[in-house]
């Protein structure tokens, strides 16, 4: 079953508490807000922002890696409710705070309503350029290397198991786990183990 | 949809201080459309050197990515959603 709210505001609170009760739980006491416009209610952007509104990749405790989680929601009128939809998603780790510099790792997605045109895969995963042991002509980069759909708690696993990131309970595994299975019943989507 | 080349052109030409219907109310942060351009604006020239109104006129052109590895051309993209870009 889809998420499904009385109004946009709600439909997105929904989500913006799931996640960052996850994120609070497991990784980081940073949070996800959102940017709307006043005229347009039923689109918005939740994403780690700082005190001027604008994109940051967060620090992470003990480590060097940062984190940047970004969504482009849109509730959908259905009846006299709406539904949520995810028109763009961009999570990316990285060394620094500006997402001006290119992150080591990006799960990106971009919907149909966005680029209608894009011929790539609309899921992907693309790396630093200067990924090393990699023949010449292949770039990761550049290319948009297919994935399944990717969740924030798909990242949140891959920074404590790979890059070694402490997590804040040591329940984590439990946690992320409740967390995949609720957004799989919003979503409708398989999430990966 | 809005349109955000003239209403940036607008609020340049009348100087006028902007609007504010800003709230922060549990991380919600809503903006008046000109608030929201001019976010628009300083993202566009910190992070790809270029004003809002150029950048809103290349992505209706279809000349600007929607991704890539600045990560501004995500976070910008979005940002136009909003706007029905």
């Amino acid at each position: 079953m889809p998420l499904v709210a009385r109004t946009p505001r709600e439909v997105f609170h929904i989500v913006q508490d799931h996640l960052n009760r996850t994120l609070n739980k497991v990784l980081t006491h940073h949070r996800l807000e959102f940017t709307v416009r006043h005229a347009k209610q039923e689109k918005t952007l939740l994403h780690f922002q700082d005190s001027h509104k604008e994109a940051v990749a967060i620090s992470l405790p003990s480590s060097a890696w940062r984190l940047y989680l970004s969504f482009g929601l849109q509730a959908i009128p259905q009846g006299r409710d709406y539904v949520l939809h995810i028109l763009q998603y961009a999570y990316r780790i990285q060394q620094t705070p500006s997402i001006q510099d290119e992150a080591e790792v990006r799960f990106e997605y971009v919907s149909s309503e966005i680029d209608p045109s894009a011929r790539w895969c609309r899921h992907h995963v693309q790396f630093h350029r200067d990924y090393r042991g990699v023949s010449g002509d292949f770039s990761p980069s550049k290319f948009h290397i297919p994935t399944g759909w990717v969740t924030i708690g798909n990242v949140i696993h891959f920074l404590i198991a790979d890059l070694g990131i402490p997590p804040l309970i040591e329940t984590w595994e439990e946690e992320l786990r409740q967390s995949e299975e609720q957004f799989r019943v919003w979503t409708s989507r398989e999430v990966p183990e | 949809m809005l349109q955000g080349e003239s209403l940036m052109n607008t609020q340049a030409a009348s100087n006028t201080p902007m609007e504010t219907v800003e709230t922060a109310e549990n991380g919600f942060h809503e903006l008046s459309d000109e608030e929201f351009l001019a976010l628009i604006d300083t993202g566009a020239r910190k992070g790809l050197g270029m004003s809002g109104e150029e950048y809103l006129r290349r992505l209706r052109e279809g000349t600007i990515e929607r991704t890539g590895p600045n990560g501004y051309l995500a976070y910008l993209s979005m940002l136009a959603s909003l706007l029905d870009y």
